[in-house]
């Protein structure tokens, strides 16, 4: 088995369709999205009323007649932005009701989501590929629901058969981080969550894990330590760059030994490490740029045969 | 959520995680202002120039090399801000061109910025400690310590003086680069206090008070009671001619060896908070800055010391005015301040900190690509495995410790000289600022989506300045290939032989990666080529 692995892509459009393509790119037979799928930010386009649309993109007003709509708005998608049709009323309301802004907010994401979701089928069916995408911590709960279609699996929160040989271990939550994000909770009970799915795992089949967190002190989770108002904490001038991944994850691969852990979550640390016989890779992030990067990794029984690290 | 009321439509935030960035816009800019290095740079420029480029301006060829390499260092800000990844042109012309001509140039890099790590280590003991000692030797009246100063410029106590620094970076680079940030940062501060009191002394120092303290300093240290004549004497009593364009030209070849280096924040882009204004200050605010103070300094040793002094000193064996070497403009200050121990003290002891630091910056930048390419499949992963303690890549730090002990060998050895590779590097330059004029064509959404994405003339702001860039760095390749003090003519034969195998040696290193990543599955090519969106 080949598999392409990625996360953290958060709204880029152009991440997500080349996500789709990187099975026939890398010639992979499974393509797995390790989570934090949706954007973080919404970019309303106000109709002004007279054919022309306004919306500030990167910290620039720009103003397009409705033939420039659509070029706007891959623009805004290429960043991993939402944008927003409204009017200058709507647009008030979202200024200052926020109940009103973060239902749209959550409809805009479904949404989006489903489109993706809609595209991956369009992509994928009949291919034979296998395509697996599971939320990430920073994704709320209202997506799973969109998460699932004919060619997609969504394997959050549970054990799921790759192929005759091989299962995954999936899990969307993190321990906690300084955001507070939709799925956080303290390591005592991630590791009862994850102690939980693996006594779904079956005896004597090849086992990997999809943790969108990564494992504790490893290189794949350094990261600079903040404080609660989220200030980066500095040692005599300098940033403490801190391991912030999770111990239970790091308990739970030691506990089963899998031959492969995917883990995302932190961008900046990217990298490969061993953990007794069990690889685990981050391939981090850099969606903001159009650029997804991945792994590819090929299964040989219960052996990796390579592990690449790809960004495309 | 979060909104802003003004009457531009604002966009709307959720709570979600977000990368948080270490390096600031002040640990940048003086990451790249040590790089260009403003106490070497001036030390070379006022040694050389008025003794061996008659008629040559200080001032007007550091003004220029300030100038040429500024469109350059906006190339890569651009690019940085752009492409906020750690990398540096490996990443952008790998993007933009294509991934075999990223490796060669980020290769070209390396080859070089191991060289350069050696040769600094040199410059510890013969341009630091040598003058620190004898002036030590002055101030405490110690025939030992002058001793010692002029043990410095010899080739064992260079090259060991050399081998126990790049020893000690290669630990504190083991032990983690917070470590080596603290030091830079501190040792950084003491060095431009040193700047700082040179450029008092010379400003209110006259000539004659200052001739007159070179004298009492050599004097001191058991040379003739006139110095400065002997030393005219000894170089053929050299004038200063008029003005002459051709010599200021080959004579900018030494502040270029200082302003071209203002972009090495590019390989820390990943690691850059708020990388459009942080590089742009860094990179060719940084330029702005250390040509400034250069040409304070410049115009501060002319008006003090004069140009024709500094010339015969320059040109003259130093032994006749009683040294064992060549005194650095700094040992010239000082001597200027003979009489106030604590000044010469600071004097020396802060020039020293300039004297090593292009030391632990391009060790840190060769471990940082080596690391990359185990990353991308051209190196054996091993070398991309880093320590569980220290979480730093040893092996990658061993290997860069093991090159430049070699390659400070070769300069104590005088098989490389100072400028020999800048030729070389600069190409790689020349193809980042080639990847910058076609970006907006090669990866449109990309340009689109980049801080400074407007067009003049229909062309795109980038292309115009990736064209200025390469034009400017052709200009200098013409002058350092013809540098009468460093060209190619003086080259060396293992040097030609350097220059020539790199790109063999890049190409065949990159086939064998691309056989056994292929034999693995995932060709090399692959490894960095974009995934066709649609």
């Amino acid at each position: 088995m080949r598999l392409y692995y990625a996360g953290d892509v958060h709204g880029s459009e152009k991440c997500w369709r080349k996500f789709l393509g990187a099975a026939r790119f890398y010639e992979a037979d499974t393509l797995i999205m390790g989570g934090d799928i949706t954007g973080k930010l919404m970019v309303p386009i106000v109709a002004k009323g007279d054919g022309r649309h306004e919306a500030t993109v990167l910290g620039r007003l720009e103003t397009v007649t409705d033939d420039g709509l659509e070029e706007l708005e891959r623009r805004v998608r290429f960043n991993g932005f939402y944008p927003y049709r409204c009017d200058r009323a709507e647009y008030e309301r979202l200024s200052t009701d926020r109940e009103y802004r973060d239902r749209v907010f959550t409809d805009l994401m479904v949404a989006e989501v489903g489109r993706w979701i809609a595209l991956a089928e369009e992509r994928l069916a009949g291919t034979g590929i296998r395509c697996y995408v599971m939320p990430g911590n920073d994704d709320e709960f209202a997506i799973d629901g969109a998460l699932e279609s004919a060619t997609v699996v969504n394997p959050d929160n549970r054990v799921v058969r790759l192929d005759e040989e091989t299962q995954m271990l999936s899990c969307s939550w993190t321990n906690p981080t300084p955001w507070d994000s939709p799925r956080e909770q303290s390591e005592d009970e991630l590791l009862e969550r994850l102690h939980g799915l693996a006594a779904q795992l079956e005896p004597g089949v090849n086992t990997i894990f999809n943790l969108h967190c990564p494992p504790h002190n490893t290189t794949l989770d350094r990261a600079p330590q903040l404080t609660d108002d989220l200030k980066v904490v500095l040692d005599g001038g300098e940033p403490r760059i801190v391991p912030v991944g999770s111990t239970a994850v790091r308990a739970l691969i030691e506990e089963i030994q899998p031959v492969l852990s995917l883990h995302g979550h932190i961008h900046e640390s990217k990298a490969v490490a061993k953990i007794g016989k069990t690889t685990c890779v981050n391939p981090g992030s850099a969606y903001s740029e159009g650029v997804i990067d991945g792994a590819v990794v090929e299964l040989r029984g219960r052996k990796i045969r390579s592990c690449q690290l790809v960004t495309g | 959520m979060a909104t802003e009321a003004t009457d531009a439509p604002q966009v709307f935030a959720r709570k979600a995680t977000g990368l948080r960035r270490e390096a600031s816009a002040r640990d940048v800019f003086i990451y790249n202002t040590n790089n260009q290095n403003i106490g070497i740079g001036v030390a070379f420029v006022v040694l050389l120039v008025p003794a061996f480029y008659a008629g040559a301006s200080m001032v007007t060829a550091t003004i220029l090399a300030g100038l040429l390499a500024l469109p350059m260092a906006c190339v890569y800000a651009y690019f940085a801000s752009a492409m906020p990844r750690s990398g540096g042109d490996y990443v952008y012309i790998s993007r933009t061109l294509h991934p075999y001509l990223g490796f060669l140039s980020s290769w070209n890099w390396v080859v070089w910025l191991v060289t350069y790590t050696g040769i600094p280590a040199a410059y510890l003991a013969q341009y630091g400690l040598s003058g620190l000692f004898r002036e030590l030797g002055f101030v405490f009246n110690s025939p030992r310590l002058v001793s010692y100063g002029d043990n410095f410029t010899r080739k064992w106590w260079i090259f060991v003086a050399g081998s126990l620094l790049l020893t000690f970076f290669a630990i504190v680079f083991t032990l983690g680069t917070r470590l080596y940030f603290r030091i830079q940062n501190t040792c950084f501060a003491i060095a431009m206090v040193g700047i700082v009191v040179g450029l008092v002394i010379l400003a209110v120092k006259g000539h004659s008070d200052s001739v007159a303290g070179i004298n009492a300093y050599a004097h001191g240290l058991g040379g003739p009671k006139d110095a400065v004549g002997a030393a005219a004497k000894s170089s053929g009593h050299l004038q200063q001619s008029g003005f002459d364009l051709k010599q200021t030209m080959y004579a900018m070849v030494w502040p270029l060896f200082i302003t071209l280096y203002a972009i090495t924040s590019s390989f820390i882009g990943g690691e850059v908070r708020n990388a459009k204004r942080s590089q742009f200050l860094a990179m060719p605010g940084s330029i702005v800055y250390v040509t400034v103070l250069m040409f304070l300094l410049i115009v501060g040793l002319n008006h003090a010391i004069g140009t024709t002094v500094l010339g015969q000193i320059g040109a003259a064996d130093p032994t006749v005015m009683g040294l064992g070497s060549t005194p650095t403009y700094n040992e010239l200050i000082a001597a200027v301040v003979h009489n106030q121990g604590w000044l010469i003290v600071i004097l020396g002891v802060s020039f020293v900190l300039w004297t090593y630091v292009w030391l632990p910056i391009n060790f840190l930048a060769s471990t940082r690509a080596i690391l990359a390419w185990a990353f991308d499949g051209i190196f054996p992963r091993k070398l991309s495995e880093v320590n569980e303690r220290y979480h730093t890549p040893i092996l990658a730090i061993v290997l860069v410790w093991i090159a430049s002990e070699v390659c400070l060998y070769l300069y104590v050895d005088q098989i490389f000289n100072t400028l020999n590779g800048i030729f070389c590097w600069v190409l790689s330059f020349v193809l980042c600022s080639i990847a910058a004029m076609l970006f907006p064509y090669r990866r449109r959404e990309l340009w689109q989506a980049s801080p400074w994405n407007g067009s003049t003339l229909g062309v795109p702001n980038i292309t115009w300045l990736g064209g200025l860039s390469t034009i400017c760095l052709l200009f200098c390749e013409y002058w350092l290939w013809y540098d009468p003090i460093q060209g190619f003519d003086t080259w060396g034969t293992t040097l030609r032989w350097v220059m020539v195998l790199i790109i063999p040696t890049a190409t065949l290193i990159y086939g064998i990666a691309w056989f056994t990543s292929k034999q693995r599955g995932v060709s090399v090519d692959k490894v960095f080529a974009e995934i066709p969106p649609e």
